[in-house]
């Protein structure tokens, strides 16, 4: 395996019985596919299952042949992602459970932020808190359009093609989201005071 | 050399190079990361002070999620 391999030449090898080769897959793009569920749902547990479930849906595709490369292989994954969200809301919809927004547990109680000094860890909480402020009180056409390009890192072109939009409207939404954004900043008085 | 001898004969002039803006190629251009589209509406620029913002939210997945899935795929058949 080579680590300059493209992603579909990784794939190949993969189902040719490579498993490092998928390793290395998930190695990049962990951290797009996990930004971009926790930014839809925060309940810890559930983010994790649904990453999981991701790859592995993933695997299933590319292992019965039903991916074919265009170039597009992580907004393929995203919107693998992203149905899995759906699904999940659905679920809550049929069962008429509380919304997501009544979880206790979030993404801010990992592991990782228990082993920092207290005091940057409180601000970078309040900092990532009021980042999901903002994102979660834009509209849901923006809401997406911001995920997809600040935290799965897809081009204009690629968010056109998943929303099925023009990319003038893509940009026109990201440039909307952006000024909402930054009223609701100003209004709300959130600065940045970390570096 | 017509150019050159030109300028020999001008007395303030000077070559093209001292007195303007290096000519850049197209392949000198770095535009990997750029998205062209968002640069031509001038997203990042005008808009800096919120991308920053935006950018300081960057969950990860524990190392032990990792692992598990490593685990679950070598599993698959």
């Amino acid at each position: 395996m080579n680590k300059t391999s493209s992603d579909y030449e990784l794939i190949q090898q993969f189902v040719r019985g490579e498993q490092s080769c998928f390793e290395e897959i998930i190695r990049r793009h962990k951290n797009k596919v996990f930004a971009y569920i926790s930014l839809y749902i925060r309940d810890q547990a559930l983010v994790e299952d649904i990453f999981q479930d991701t790859f592995l849906k993933v695997i299933q595709s590319v292992k019965s042949g039903k991916y074919y490369d265009n170039g597009k292989f992580l907004s393929w994954v995203m919107r693998i992602a992203h149905n899995l969200i759906i699904d999940h809301f659905r679920r809550i919809k049929q069962m008429n459970t509380t919304s997501n927004d009544d979880y206790e547990s979030d993404i801010f109680n990992s592991k990782k932020f228990s082993d920092a000094n207290i005091e940057d860890t409180l601000i970078k909480r309040q900092i990532q808190k009021d980042v999901r402020t903002l994102i979660g009180r834009l509209p849901d056409d923006q809401k997406e359009v911001v995920i997809l390009r600040h935290y799965a890192g897809l081009s204009f072109k690629e968010i056109a093609e998943i929303t099925n939009v023009s990319i003038n409207t893509a940009l026109g939404r990201m440039r909307y989201a952006l000024i909402n954004m930054r009223k609701i900043m100003e209004e709300k008085q959130i600065t940045l005071t970390i570096n | 050399m017509i150019p050159y001898a030109v300028f020999s004969e001008m007395k303030n002039a000077k070559p093209m190079v001292l007195i303007s803006t290096p000519f850049v190629a197209y392949h000198e251009i770095v535009v990997k990361e750029t998205d062209l589209l968002e640069d031509a509406w001038g997203l990042n620029s005008v808009y800096s002070d919120v991308i920053q913002f935006l950018g300081e939210y960057k969950p990860e997945p524990e190392n032990e999620l990792i692992s598990r899935l490593v685990e679950l795929i070598s599993e698959y058949k």
